[in-house]
């Protein structure tokens, strides 16, 4: 039974440690790559686990957030997340293949959702998370 | 839930694998890797289920679900009613025309 226990709790924690590791490796520059994780979340989960602050964002910032993006994500952004348009019509809009479209997606809303954290920051909407949190 | 399943609950901290049969359990790493395909509705390769599964039982990557969906529920709230930019609205115009010709 002592041996059951120690396995399942050393089970366990290793992958607590892989999940960890999963959500704060560093986003490669070519793609989502092994780490589908916006690090940002990380830092979110700490201090608005719920994600509440959104709800404090003014729609009007949010929309001039999308407009700021590159005009190839902002495009994926909009077609996606404001018209509702599956991977496979975009990437016909876009004339691109879906697996760009999927990744300007990844790289537009990883964008969006850096300066959305950073806007409520500023406005004392969530609180910075610093290093003695961690 | 078994005695089995209640000591993996009790020392991990998480739901792992309860509620779901191993074989069907997919790991943290992938779980993250569709999130949004997931929340699309286009995952590759993967159940709907599978990925649900994963999320309803896994206490660390849930969070990072809800969090996503907060995110879209925000774009898609500041959209309502609001159209794309006029800039956009004319190149996404231009490319429907050139797609109709």
């Amino acid at each position: 039974m002592f041996t059951i226990c120690r396995n399942v709790f050393l089970r366990g924690r290793e992958r607590r440690q892989r999940h960890d590791e999963i959500v704060t490796e560093t986003v490669g520059q070519d793609g989502p790559g092994p780490n589908p994780v916006n690090p940002v979340w990380v830092s979110v989960l700490g201090v608005d686990p719920e994600g509440d602050f959104f709800e404090s964002i003014v729609d009007e910032h949010i929309m001039q957030a999308i407009d700021d993006l590159p005009e190839e994500y902002r495009m994926a952004v909009v077609l996606s997340d404001l018209e509702g348009l599956p991977y496979a019509d975009i990437a016909e809009l876009m004339e691109v293949p879906v697996g760009t479209v999927k990744s300007r997606l990844f790289w537009g809303r990883m964008q969006l959702q850096n300066v959305l954290y950073d806007y409520a920051v500023e406005m004392g909407y969530i609180a910075a998370r610093t290093e003695t949190d961690e | 839930m078994s005695f089995l399943d209640k000591l993996k609950f009790l020392f991990t901290g998480a739901a792992h694998d309860v509620g779901a049969s191993p074989s069907a359990m997919i790991p943290c790493e992938e779980a993250l890797s569709v999130v949004d395909d997931f929340l699309e509705g286009e995952l590759p390769g993967v159940s709907h289920e599978q990925v649900k599964a994963h999320f309803d039982a896994c206490q660390r990557c849930y969070p990072h679900l809800h969090l996503e969906e907060a995110f879209r529920d925000a774009i898609r709230r500041a959209g309502t009613g609001q159209r794309a930019p006029v800039g956009l609205k004319l190149k996404l115009m231009e490319l429907l025309a050139e797609a109709d010709a």
